[in-house]
């Protein structure tokens, strides 16, 4: 390895570590109003302890995921998609930061505080 | 080496290209995190860059791309591995010409999974509209350096075998 390699990666490493700092510190435990989001039109909005399964469809009507909520914890159960790694991403509970993700289907689902009511993180 | 060699090798390598691309899709780096891939299909662009140019380098991601889509996953899946393929070897090939910085295979191999991750994240960025997204790139870019490491290394031995291979007829 070279010495800009060596550089390179450092200034990689560093900024991965910025970012993972910021991150963790940043607080919110507040949210907890469930955001379910096809495109980047918002298809869902309720609190999430309220029990609901939410079917995602796309434009033929076809049922493309599925939401479970249940006891304050949201999943997804189904994607029609081959990797599954909607699936695999776990649970959003309350102050969950995390967002779960099913990009071949375009679904994004995440977690808001209930307090504001401006959706201040779709634009 | 002439071009009919040229070609022959561009060909053999878009094969396993392809193959590679679709054997990485059954092992199960998601266990790891989501969306985590070793991207072993980008060391053979990355080996034709330093033995044939960028010219081949570039056309044989674009058949590799096409084909890998055509075979699998549906619009969205391609657009993303179009976006973040022909991004990472375009800007591999850049770098690589230009002499003020030089970085070692490993260095550039980086460097593409960087890329990659970044071109993918404006896609994201693009269909779903929400700037959250980025603190999951976070996560994904940190797995890029480690897979940019370790296909560096493959690349810089499958370099070798290349150039001693081509010498030999």
């Amino acid at each position: 390895m070279k010495k800009a390699d060596v550089l390179l990666i450092s200034i990689l490493i560093c900024v991965c570590l910025i970012f993972l700092g910021i991150y963790l510190f940043n607080d919110s435990k507040q949210s907890d109003v469930l955001v379910i989001q096809q495109g980047s039109r918002i298809i869902y909005k309720e609190s999430i302890y309220k029990d609901n399964e939410i079917q995602i469809k796309d434009e033929h009507g076809k049922v493309i995921n599925i939401v479970s909520v249940k006891d304050g914890a949201a999943f997804m159960s189904f994607a029609d998609c081959s990797n599954k790694d909607c699936i695999h991403m776990g649970e959003l509970k309350q102050g969950s930061k995390k967002q779960i993700a099913c990009l071949p289907n375009k679904v994004l689902v995440y977690l808001i505080s209930s307090e504001s009511e401006v959706d201040g993180v779709t634009r | 080496m002439n071009s009919t060699k040229k070609i022959t090798i561009s060909a053999v390598f878009t094969a396993l290209a392809i193959a590679v691309s679709i054997a990485e899709s059954f092992i199960p780096f998601s266990a790891i995190a989501p969306g985590v891939k070793l991207g072993m299909a980008n060391v053979v662009p990355l080996t034709l860059l330093y033995v044939l140019g960028p010219a081949y380098a570039i056309s044989v991601q674009a058949v590799r791309i096409i084909a890998t889509g055509l075979l699998r996953g549906n619009l969205v899946t391609f657009l993303f591995s179009l976006f973040g393929g022909m991004a990472s070897i375009t800007i591999c090939s850049l770098i690589k010409k230009q002499k003020r910085v030089e970085f070692s295979v490993i260095g550039l191999s980086v460097i593409g999974a960087i890329v990659h991750n970044t071109a993918q994240f404006f896609t994201a960025l693009v269909i779903l509209k929400n700037i959250n997204i980025i603190w999951y790139i976070a996560i994904l870019t940190a797995f890029a350096v480690v897979a940019g490491v370790l296909t560096g290394i493959i690349t810089k031995y499958s370099i070798k075998a290349l150039e001693k291979y081509s010498k030999s007829f």
